[in-house]
């Protein structure tokens, strides 16, 4: 089975085959380039992510190994009828992979799929920070995510004003 | 050397070990592309998103640049909440830095003629506004034809126009005298003016014209302002609730004939003209089967199937009564047309009366017809008055059905359809039943639910009393808490929901599905909250995710602040909350709902 190593920013090494591996976008473009490069079929690459900790990237490969079976969909073919997210986010073992996380995370967790490219963990981590704004208030979402309201001058109040004219259609 | 590997022990995982960053001003969403950002907001309400856009700057920047609330939501401009004279709406405008990309949609409610002045002023000096819109919706505005068409000519890029109207227009009169196109006979200056700097050409952007008003004449006008430019609708819509007079009809049907003729290579939809009214008169005794008459004759007369030439027509649905005696005429005038129309996909036909033994010539229309690319569907009206018709042997051309009751005998809901509760009626998606007799009992819930599984309209109505009144009700029939439970757990596809009937017996129970204990609880301790123990067995009304119309009328004392504390939460479509009765709701239960409705996002509230 081939191997690719797989080095956190904080330096610990993941092992894990390449097959897994290449369901990331980013890992697969990196192993491409890696065998151009190399003259060595036979050698192992090795992809240093500056970005992630080895903690997240734990959680990335993890989510990867659970569900390396799943279909690979395109890029964009669930925004076009809207169900495909939710339906991707909807397995128990997926529910209970994020349930001890917190906020913070969380958000680290969708920075690592958006930079790896796993469209399927970004997919379900999008959705649960959707679902901890859906139906809150504005100080609650301050609160939940820590969100500063360094609003300059009048800038809230005008803000206020515009959503008064607005409503769904 | 480590691996992936084991599975995630239980230990809450925190961010609290991260070195350095852990400053307490750290917010989550610093580094956060916006990319991912448009992302998670991308399946946001309105509301939610307009709760975002005042966290902080950087989100609302980003909600801003997505245009995400330009897609889903409108500039709603009414014109009895905002301001007499549109002065508020002026400083908006004129003072707001965002609004020239905000909104495509434009919503006039209730705008009238004193709001028009600074109206016309801001639509011609503010091309930027403008030139966003696609779509403009006047909902019960009181302007007349000739203010509707300058404020068409200054939105060039409008491809939808929506004008509804429920009541009786100010303006009668000037739709009335309509736009004479015949040259010789303009006389009024303002439609000189605009037909003289051809700004008309607007009209020819057009896509899509829905038009509803209460009066034919209205809608005759509507046809003639079309017809004078547009030339690539895709859709029309045109309805009214009146009954058509033959020589009125005559000239709606001239005015809709060389309408279409301009737009025959574009028209994929047209529906018209009647709006399904509540059938609580006898059918025979009115003109309306004079109207499907007076279309009949004019399609053979016109020859719509030879000279019309609708060639890319997919949907066409027509509002009509058909008196028994057509009968015939549906095969011989109606079929020609259908099979002229070769891109055909959908036919329906509303209200169609529907007598015992007249299912015959639905029978043999649909054989006619039956090597065409469609399917049809009816909409079909029957009572018992001279027996029940059989429906059975086209119910899979169902697609709504009215039933009314007037004879004695009927004193259930299953005396009435056949094979009620046995058969299933996949396709019918909607049921209006309405009683007018005083022995029914039993609208048989169970069964319906069974019979009906895809229902996305339904309209009990047990309506034997002459009284009218909002509050009372002398309903036998009865609705009770296991039934409304019913119809949470098992018609999730409702998006309308009307009862009128004996709801004395309903509690809180089965509108919130919360335990009677609880419910005693809350009532006896006056604190109305669940706890962490507390189990819910059953659904609340809010499961009805799709529903937009909820009317409940005959409720009884049972009904108390637990209803709509509990039972309307997070409800994002509902547009109509009607709860009539002698129900306990108090001031508390009032002002949630309020609160929760309120007038901003359009929602018709009244307990």
């Amino acid at each position: 089975m081939a191997l690719v190593r797989v080095i956190s920013s904080d330096g610990a090494a993941f092992l894990v085959s390449q097959r897994l591996a290449k369901r990331s976008g980013k890992l697969k473009t990196e192993i491409e380039t890696f065998r151009k490069s190399s003259d060595n079929s036979e050698a192992q690459p090795e992809i240093r992510i500056v970005t992630i900790r080895a903690e997240i990237l734990r959680l990335v490969l993890q989510w990867l190994q659970q569900h390396q079976n799943d279909p690979v969909l395109p890029a964009n073919q669930n925004e076009q009828d809207g169900r495909g997210d939710a339906e991707m986010g909807q397995s128990q073992w997926d529910r209970d992979f994020l349930a001890p996380m917190d906020l913070g995370i969380v958000m680290e967790l969708i920075l690592a799929a958006n930079h790896l490219e796993v469209k399927g963990l970004l997919d379900i981590t999008c959705k649960l920070v959707e679902s901890k704004i859906t139906g809150r208030t504005v100080d609650e979402i301050r609160t939940a995510f820590k969100l500063k309201s360094d609003f300059k001058g009048n800038e809230e109040e005008q803000t206020r004003l515009e959503n008064r004219w607005c409503v769904e259609n | 050397m480590e691996n992936p590997g084991p599975p995630i022990d239980s230990a809450p995982i925190t961010s609290s070990n991260r070195g350095g960053q852990n400053d307490g001003t750290f917010s989550y969403f610093n580094d956060c592309p916006e990319g991912v950002l448009i992302k998670i907001f991308d399946k946001l309400s309105v509301q939610d998103l307009m709760n975002c856009r005042l966290t902080c700057p950087r989100w609302d920047k980003t909600i801003l640049i997505s245009e995400l609330l330009d897609m889903k939501s409108s500039f709603v401009f009414d014109g009895r909440r905002d301001d007499n004279i549109g002065g508020k709406c002026a400083t908006y405008m004129e003072e707001s830095s965002s609004k020239n990309y905000y909104w495509s949609h434009l919503k006039f409610r209730r705008v009238g003629g004193r709001q028009t002045p600074w109206l016309f002023d801001h639509l011609e000096h503010d091309p930027d506004f403008t030139l966003t819109i696609s779509m403009l919706e006047l909902l019960n505005c009181s302007i007349n034809w000739l203010i509707i068409l300058q404020i068409l000519m200054y939105l060039p890029n409008l491809e939808v126009f929506v004008d509804s109207q429920d009541m009786y227009c100010w303006d009668y009169q000037t739709f009335n005298s309509g736009i004479e196109e015949d040259e010789t006979i303009q006389e009024n200056v303002g439609f000189q003016q605009i037909r003289n700097q051809d700004k008309l050409d607007n009209l020819a952007r057009l896509r899509v014209a829905r038009i509803h008003r209460s009066q034919l004449v209205e809608c005759t006008t509507y046809l003639k302002i079309l017809k004078l430019r547009s030339n690539s609708l895709r859709e029309l819509e045109i309805t009214t609730d009146q009954n058509f007079a033959p020589q009125r009809a005559q000239l709606f049907y001239t005015h809709l004939y060389s309408l279409l003729r301009n737009n025959a290579d574009s028209l994929k939809m047209l529906k018209f003209p009647f709006k399904f009214v509540c059938p609580t008169y006898d059918f025979r005794v009115t003109d309306e089967h004079h109207a499907f008459r007076e279309f009949l004759n004019h399609i053979t007369e016109q020859r719509w199937s030879e000279t019309l030439g609708l060639r890319v027509l997919e949907e066409l649905s027509l509002q009509f009564g058909v008196l028994p005696i057509d009968g015939q005429d549906l095969k011989l005038r109606l079929v020609p047309l259908l099979n002229s129309l070769h891109s055909l996909k959908n036919f329906s036909m509303q209200c169609v009366f529907l007598e015992s033994g007249m299912e015959r010539f639905i029978e043999e229309f649909l054989r006619e017809i039956h090597t065409s690319q469609f399917r049809p569907q009816f909409g079909i009206y029957m009572n018992d008055a001279a027996g029940v018709p059989n429906i059975l042997n086209f119910q899979r051309s169902l697609r709504s059905l009215s039933v009314q009751t007037f004879r004695e005998m009927a004193k259930q809901l299953k005396d009435l359809i056949p094979l009620f509760g046995i058969e299933c009626y996949e396709d019918l998606k909607e049921l209006q039943y309405f009683s007018k007799n005083h022995t029914f009992r039993n609208f048989n819930l169970d069964l319906l639910i069974e019979s009906f599984s895809n229902l996305t309209h339904l309209n009990l109505v047990d309506h034997n009393s002459r009284l009218e009144t909002r509050h009372s009700c002398e309903a036998l029939a009865t609705i009770e808490d296991p039934d409304m439970q019913l119809i949470i757990k098992h018609l999730r596809k409702l998006v309308s929901l009307q009862l009128i009937a004996n709801m004395t017996f309903l509690t809180d129970v089965g509108m919130t599905g919360i335990d009677k204990e609880i419910c005693k609880r809350m009532q006896s301790g006056n604190l109305y909250a669940l706890s962490e123990e507390d189990v819910v067995s059953g659904a609340p009304l809010s499961k009805l995710q799709n529903l937009r119309f909820l009317v409940l009328r005959g409720l009884g004392i049972k009904v108390t602040d637990i209803t709509p504390l509990f039972a309307f939460n997070g409800m994002p479509l509902l547009k109509k909350l009607h709860l009539y009765g002698s129900h306990q709701v108090s001031v508390l239960g009032r002002s949630s709902l309020a609160q929760q409705f309120n007038a901003s996002r359009g929602c018709d509230l009244q307990v």
